[in-house]
């Protein structure tokens, strides 16, 4: 890359890591290297956020989130995590109606939001 | 298990310019105890099939309706939800769509201007009922026109191993696809409507159209 693409690149840099190409060129160097792993990573954690999220409210119906996944897949279920969290924050009945089908197959009862897991 | 959902239907969803036309993003962390109050209750029939359909309790969602949480304590990812959605799953990834909006994917094999039919569909909610197919809800078609293909900004792919004299960069462009929904058909119509183009191809598992 030349001079003009690195410094474009550097904006927003601090110091003369934005305006000298001897600084700007390794510290983009950087970036593009944090760029290369942290769209890998975006990956991973966003798929970690929609589990917790998942875990969160299914563990407000008494279920917790393995025995949820297991029993949706039992049932063939195609709904990914992102969706199910997705259900989770904005449907919250349509997920608690899949949590209690969840809960009943497997022969869980079932006890009404605010109940205390064991 | 012949189970029904009742969807929460919140009031008066607007237009759809509210919700924007882009790949589903995912907002703000869920908070646990922020449950949005049950606004209708519907316990309409449901044909059996292959599909999910989960019911709510009458007793259970009379004592949610009972609670005394007021609309200010919904949280502003759970309003203005859509009255109707389809989950489809399309392009390797789950997105929900709308009728009229459009979206971006993956470079489908589908030529632009023709009519696909997106084949997945993993759930769909309407009339305050969301049923779920297990694993695909075979009666509702969704239609879209392929609008174009074009190609994502560039990335540049950069790495660099130190001490080792090793670097390399790359530039990339996805190949992407935007489509919109046409329309989206149930029961007896899915069933019977034409679609523009060559149908599905059963054998290959990750495209829409042949």
């Amino acid at each position: 890359m030349n001079k003009d693409k690195i410094l474009k690149l550097a904006k927003g840099f601090r110091g003369r890591s934005k305006n000298c190409i001897r600084v700007a060129r390794e510290r983009v160097e950087k970036s593009l290297q944090y760029a290369f792993r942290d769209r890998k990573a975006k990956k991973r954690d966003m798929r970690a956020l929609w589990i917790q999220q998942i875990n969160a409210g299914a563990r407000q119906y008494g279920v917790k989130y393995s025995s949820l996944i297991s029993g949706l897949a039992a049932q063939n279920v195609g709904l990914n995590r992102k969706m199910l969290s997705e259900l989770a924050r904005t449907e919250p009945l349509s997920f608690k109606a899949l949590v209690d089908q969840v809960a009943h197959m497997r022969g869980l009862s079932a006890p009404h939001a605010g109940a205390a897991l064991k | 298990v012949d189970i029904m959902a009742a969807a929460m239907s919140t009031s008066a969803c607007t237009a759809s310019t509210k919700w924007c036309s882009t790949r589903l993003r995912v907002s703000q962390p869920f908070k646990a105890g922020c449950i949005a109050p049950p606004r209708t209750h519907h316990t309409a029939p449901r044909s059996t099939g292959s599909q999910l359909t989960c019911r709510a309790a009458a007793a259970e969602a009379v004592q949610e309706a009972t609670s005394d949480r007021d609309d200010s304590q919904v949280p502003s990812y759970a309003q203005n939800v859509p009255a109707s959605y389809t989950v489809v799953d399309i392009g390797g990834h789950q997105m929900i769509v709308e009728k009229g909006r459009w979206y971006e994917v993956n470079r489908l094999e589908a030529a632009p201007g023709s009519t696909i039919r997106l084949g997945r569909v993993l759930a769909h909610k309407a009339n305050g009922d969301i049923r779920f197919g297990t694993p695909y809800l075979e009666d509702v078609a969704v239609h879209a026109k392929v609008l174009d293909h074009m190609q994502g900004e560039k990335i540049t792919v950069f790495k660099y191993k130190p001490k080792k004299h090793y670097r390399r960069t790359n530039g990339h462009r996805q190949q992407l696809t935007r489509f919109m929904v046409t329309e989206v058909l149930e029961g007896q119509e899915a069933g019977e409507a034409p679609v523009a183009v060559v149908d599905e191809n059963p054998a290959a598992a990750t495209e829409e159209a042949a």
